[in-house]
């Protein structure tokens, strides 16, 4: 048995925790990848039956089915399931919106370092790469900085095919996120996007963010600035244009093969369990 | 706020400072947010550097722009004298020239100028003078009151000085007023507080100066002297006339001298004469060709008989040794009365009773050994008791003992008469030895006499004089337990009461009591007699505005500190809430 935390890097307690209270849920897809705990596209060596096929030389005697044999005269071979370990490509929104206040920002890193964890933990090699950026190493994540393109863009890396791509962000955006998804599904063994938002972009009122006489706000991103007394109307208003642009974000990932998971910004434990947990993201251990 | 108080101008401009810091001013806490694009804002690009964004007029921005306009206030020494309604203070001249009849009509016209020229909230008092000012209209009345005193206004004071009533007006103007001072010359003394609107005119007038019922043995006479001043050339032609209710007694042309020399005339009156009235008409026989009017009548009562009761109670002896026979047979006014409580002169030998209104005259030596004491003594010349006595080569014995009151007639510390005032009445005590001595058959005994007999004769029931002048008090003496009424030249009731009654004349005519039943009890008459009134060469017209503001010195003017307080309070205040408010993150500049 291999010693877990021997192996892995020292981690965050509240990440370790984390990582060791749950895996990632990817259900029934078949992945591709180098040995591991996940079915995989072809056959394998996993007890799960896979196929038959005809007896070739040189095939292993010990997979032949001899109780067919005997009822068929024919020898065949038993194909079992390749257990695989995915690759994992994690996509993260490094622009500064997810750094807009310390605990998206937080909340961002630790599921960064929650998802190297679990890749680890399966084996499944993890590809880091920034949206409209490079690749990233996973071993630098708690220092991402976070000043990426502010616009839906794809990474400029190349993706892996068949790889199990998360995407890590809030998805903010002015622009259409269509061809981002359609970029980042191609290829992808399944589509996870991942919509992390602060409480106060949830819902601004609940949050008491805003000062009761109004407030300058200054867009992180684009700098521009508009003066706003958050009354009951201009709530209702941003929640029910962030609503459509969820709904929006939901419909295209679904229509690319993915899933959405919508989380809030809190303590780490708190978010796996409320959020990513209840939504069937992740599973326990 | 205005260029007088440059502080409180200089600290409006705050106004406009405090808009453009709220209108240029990134002065909102500032929220960074990741979709801008989410709120309902129209967003600024604002890399550029600072741009106006809208005014958002918060409790913040309210709350400096008081404070701006509050400092103003405060700093411009603010008052609340702007806001007061106009208080006009008119003090009226109420001598007889003013009832002159081209002044009357322009002093009239003058107050209607005032009156016009109030607006409704604006307040006038009118102040008359005279020895007591009196308030005719307000304090702080209306237009309608001055309309109703102005229509109403008879001016019949003999001269008096104006002075009283403008300090009154002084005081009731105090604090913002103006006071006005209506007459018909240059006031006595220039007075840079008031303005003066001079309604006066110089012209020629004719006043009846003295008129005097004379008793003969052969009927009554009546001797009127008439002066007239103006200028011009020849006499003031005038006609006498001497009525006596509808009947006409004596009428006679005059011609006056102009310079105020004075012209005596001489009546013979028929005996069933009764109240007279005397006036100056024109030459033609006119009524009211003369400028002033009230000296142009005068009034004349019959002569009443007054009596003095007297009750001696006195000895034989006494009385004789007194030789009061001989002294009371030389005497008139008096008649012997044999009850004391009736009598007004009580002549004993020993202190007695007296009544409210008795004069008690004791003779006898006090206590002790007798002396006698000869002339020169120490004598009270100003009681009436003693007017016109020397009492030279007086010898004057009396007792050892000592008078108590106040002393009349002294020789060294030795007490002869004094004057005692019992808790009613009054007493002259003698301290006299009538057998020794010579006083009794000095001169001065009779005189004596005559003097008490007189001072008894003030106390006496009727009407106190004969003649009094417009202005003076009329006064009647009766029973105390009779009511008595007076009235006026105009029937109009006075004061009704028992015991003494007294009135200002404040109009010529007869004075009348009545007793209970309304039966006529007496007259006086009250004539106007002022010549200095009746020269109306130096009157004139003019205005003049007042150069100062009217003060009484005192603390009635009005005070701006408290106001001023107020406000430091209130900018206190406003400061505060805005720092308050501020500090709980509230949007400021």
């Amino acid at each position: 048995m291999r010693d877990e935390h021997q192996s892995e890097p020292a981690l965050d307690p509240e990440v370790r925790a984390v990582a060791l209270a749950y895996r990632l849920c990817l259900g029934r897809a078949r992945h591709r990848g180098r040995q591991g705990q996940r079915r995989g596209v072809g056959p394998g060596s996993s007890l799960e039956l896979h196929d038959f096929r005809d007896y070739a030389p040189g095939d292993d005697l010990r997979h032949v089915d001899w109780r067919g044999y005997a009822r068929t005269d024919q020898l065949r071979v038993r194909l079992h399931e390749a257990e695989v370990a995915p690759v994992v490509e994690l996509l993260l929104d490094t622009s500064a919106s997810m750094a807009v206040t310390p605990a998206k920002e937080r909340a961002l890193r630790g599921l960064s370092l929650a998802f190297a964890a679990w890749c680890r933990r399966e084996g499944s090699a993890l590809r880091v790469l920034a949206l409209g950026g490079d690749l990233l190493d996973p071993a630098g994540l708690e220092h991402v900085p976070l000043a990426g393109p502010a616009a839906p863009a794809a990474p400029r890396a190349a993706l892996r095919a068949g790889s199990v791509r998360v995407v890590l962000g809030d998805a903010l955006w002015q622009d259409d996120p269509a061809p981002l998804l359609r970029r980042v599904a191609a290829g992808a063994s399944r589509l996870v996007f991942v919509q992390l938002l602060d409480p106060g972009e949830r819902d601004p009122r609940a949050h008491g963010a805003f000062a009761p006489a109004g407030n300058t706000l200054v867009d992180c991103e684009s700098g521009a600035r508009a003066p706003l007394r958050l009354d009951p109307r201009s709530a209702a208003v941003y929640r029910e244009r962030l609503d459509r642009l969820t709904a929006a974000l939901r419909a295209g990932v679904v229509a690319q093969g993915g899933d959405l998971f919508t989380a809030t910004a809190a303590p780490l434990a708190e978010l796996c369990r409320r959020d990513l947990s209840a939504q069937g993201l992740l599973e326990l251990a | 706020m205005t260029i007088t108080a440059p502080l409180g101008l200089l600290a409006l401009a705050a106004l406009p400072a405090v808009v453009a810091l709220h209108l240029f001013r990134d002065r909102l806490p500032e929220r960074r947010v990741a979709g801008l694009f989410l709120f309902p804002v129209t967003a600024v690009d604002s890399r550029s550097g600072r741009r106006r964004v809208p005014l958002v007029c918060s409790p913040s921005f309210w709350l400096e722009c008081a404070l701006a306009l509050l400092l103003a206030a405060w700093l411009s020494g603010p008052s609340l004298d702007a806001l007061r309604p106009r208080h006009l203070v008119l003090v009226l001249d109420d001598t007889a020239s003013m009832g002159a009849r081209g002044t009357s009509s322009r002093a009239r016209q003058v107050l209607r100028e005032f009156g016009d020229g109030l607006a409704a909230v604006d307040r006038v008092t009118v102040i008359r003078t005279g020895p007591v000012p009196t308030v005719a209209v307000g304090p702080r009345g209306d237009a309608g009151q001055l309309a109703a005193f102005r229509e109403g206004w008879q001016p019949r004071q003999p001269g008096h000085a104006a002075t009283s009533a403008l300090d009154l007006g002084r005081q009731l103007a105090a604090g913002g007023g103006e006071l006005w001072f209506v007459t018909d010359g240059e006031p006595a003394a220039p007075q840079h507080d008031l303005g003066v609107r001079a309604c006066g005119a110089p012209a020629a007038n004719a006043a009846l100066t003295n008129v005097r019922r004379e008793p003969r043995a052969d009927g009554a006479r009546l001797r009127v002297t008439v002066t007239a001043r103006g200028d011009g050339e020849g006499a003031v032609a005038r006609t006498l006339r001497v009525g006596d209710g509808d009947r006409e007694l004596a009428r006679a042309p005059v011609a006056l001298p102009r310079d105020g020399a004075a012209v005596e005339l001489e009546v013979r009156l028929p005996v069933d004469a009764g109240r007279l009235r005397v006036e100056l008409l024109g030459a033609a026989g006119a009524a009211g060709a003369d400028e002033l009017a009230i000296d142009d009548v005068a009034f004349v009562a019959p002569i009443t008989a007054s009596e003095v009761a007297v009750c001696d109670q006195l000895s034989p002896a006494q009385r004789r040794a007194l030789r009061l026979d001989e002294v009371f047979a030389a005497l008139t006014g008096w008649r012997a009365e044999a009850a004391p409580a009736l009598a007004q002169l009580l002549v004993r030998d020993a202190p007695g009773e007296v009544l409210d209104g008795q004069l008690e005259v004791v003779i006898a030596p006090t206590a002790g050994r007798r002396g006698g004491y000869a002339s020169p003594f120490v004598v009270d010349r100003a009681h009436p008791a003693l007017a016109g006595a020397a009492l030279d080569g007086v010898t004057w014995a009396a007792g050892g003992g000592d008078l108590a009151g106040q002393v009349l007639v002294a020789s060294g510390d030795k007490v002869l008469l004094a004057e005692q005032f019992p808790p009613t009445g009054r007493r002259l005590w003698f301290d006299l030895d009538a057998a020794a001595g010579n006083l009794t058959r000095a001169p001065d005994w009779p005189i004596l006499w005559a003097n008490t007999l007189e001072l008894a004769g003030r106390d006496a029931p009727g009407w106190q004089g004969r003649r009094v002048r417009v202005g003076d008090e009329v006064a009647w003496r009766g029973p105390r337990d009779g009511v008595v009424t007076l009235r006026g030249p105009d029937g109009d009731e006075l004061l009704r009461g028992p015991g003494a009654l007294a009135a200002i004349a404040d109009r010529p005519g007869f004075y009348t009591a009545y007793d209970a039943a309304g039966g006529p009890l007496g007259a006086i008459a009250a004539d106007f007699v002022d010549a200095a009134e009746s020269d109306l060469r130096q009157r004139c017209t003019f205005d003049r505005a007042p150069s100062a503001t009217p003060s009484d010195g005192g603390g009635a003017a009005s005070d701006p500190r408290p106001l001023r307080r107020w406000l430091a309070l209130l900018l206190l205040l406003t400061a505060l809430a805005d720092w308050w408010y501020l500090s709980r993150g509230g949007r400021g500049a």
